[in-house]
């Protein structure tokens, strides 16, 4: 079992990620709440050039917030600056978004979301709707070296629900799981694993 | 993702210490259960029939926050940060209990050992504005993984 910590973001949050580091914790997760803390990708990014080991991740980024040409471009940027340490950690926005008075995002929506930046990140040419019209876009040089995307930049969703931990086995991507219920969090688990089994997601369709 | 706090023995889940830095995540609860009444919006974690009557108190309070149309400004001031003296009455030792990791290290332990006999390879534990210095009581914990 390795140990992370999250993080209600503090713009020099890099402090405690640091000491984190030295007492061998494998991860930071920084909360993407613009109302209530500060921005993770600047407290990242310091966090990035102050530490050498421990993982950085949005834990978790709310597509709304940030349309996908901006988030692939964060992570890019960040993954220069600590590459091969970075985690793209999304959503579909409890805590960002209820400071607003607003609801989460739709499933479909955050997939499609992912899709763009997970794309953009592969370095490939991608259909996203902006400005309500979809067109192509892709990060245009990234060989030059201002950004990394050779280094991969894993992804993981926060799924509290059945369907979100289906779409999250749908995208092979990481599980986070967030409670303080052991009993719960069993159940959950167990869940996941099914849905991550092979033709689970068709299976579970037909019913 | 989860957080709490290392109890000593004998120290009771609502002390101060552990308030300040499990209290945040346990009024969570409270924040949510405001939002289903007031706005329509899931949970999407069910209530411990044993803190039921405290949930309810705490809607009760948020229904009175203004201004009225936004209680949401209110509700979510200080979430997951710190606790507001208005909701400090709801954030009880059982409602630290039932939506934390708030114990004595050797039942952490147990429950971190039943986390990762279920499968789960990571646990992340929040460290709240203020409380950077309970990062040095995980960390110990951590080292019983090793």
């Amino acid at each position: 079992m390795q140990f992370a910590l999250a993080i209600p973001t503090d713009a020099d949050s890099w402090r405690v990620v640091r000491r984190a580091e030295e007492l061998g914790f494998a991860r930071a997760w920084f909360y993407d709440t613009q109302m209530l803390s500060a921005d993770p990708f600047v407290a990242m990014a310091a966090a990035a050039v102050k530490t050498t080991r421990i993982r950085l991740g949005t834990g978790v980024l709310i597509p709304s917030n940030r349309i996908a040409p901006v988030a692939a471009n964060a992570f890019a940027s960040l993954n220069k600056l600590a590459p091969g340490r970075i985690d793209f950690g999304v959503g579909t926005g409890f805590t960002g978004r209820r400071a607003m008075g607003l609801g989460a995002i739709k499933l479909a929506d955050l997939e499609k979301y992912v899709r763009v930046v997970m794309a953009l990140l592969r370095g490939e040419t991608v259909e996203a709707e902006i400005e309500q019209k979809t067109r192509l876009i892709r990060l245009l040089n990234p060989e030059i070296g201002l950004i990394n995307i050779r280094d991969p930049i894993p992804l993981y969703l926060a799924a509290s629900g059945p369907r979100a931990r289906g779409l999250t086995a749908k995208l092979g991507a990481g599980w986070i799981a967030a409670g303080g219920d052991v009993e719960s969090a069993v159940a959950g688990m167990a869940d996941m694993r099914e849905r991550r089994l092979p033709g689970a997601g068709r299976s579970r369709s037909k019913r | 993702m989860t957080g709490g706090a290392i109890l000593e023995e004998g120290e009771p889940a609502d002390s101060p210490r552990a308030i300040a830095q499990a209290g945040p995540r346990a009024a969570m609860l409270l924040h949510r259960a405001a939002d289903a009444a007031l706005a329509g919006l899931p949970t999407m974690v069910a209530t411990p029939p044993s803190v039921a009557d405290t949930v309810a108190g705490y809607v009760e309070l948020a229904r009175k926050f203004t201004p009225q149309g936004a209680h949401y400004l209110e509700n979510h001031r200080g979430h997951l940060m710190f606790v507001k003296p208005e909701e400090r009455p709801f954030v009880t030792a059982e409602l630290i209990r039932r939506t934390t990791f708030t114990a004595t290290e050797r039942e952490l332990k147990e429950r971190i050992a039943a986390l990762a006999e279920a499968g789960y390879s990571e646990i992340a534990l929040q460290v709240v504005p203020g409380q950077e210095h309970a990062i040095e009581d995980w960390g110990r914990l951590r080292r019983a993984f090793v």
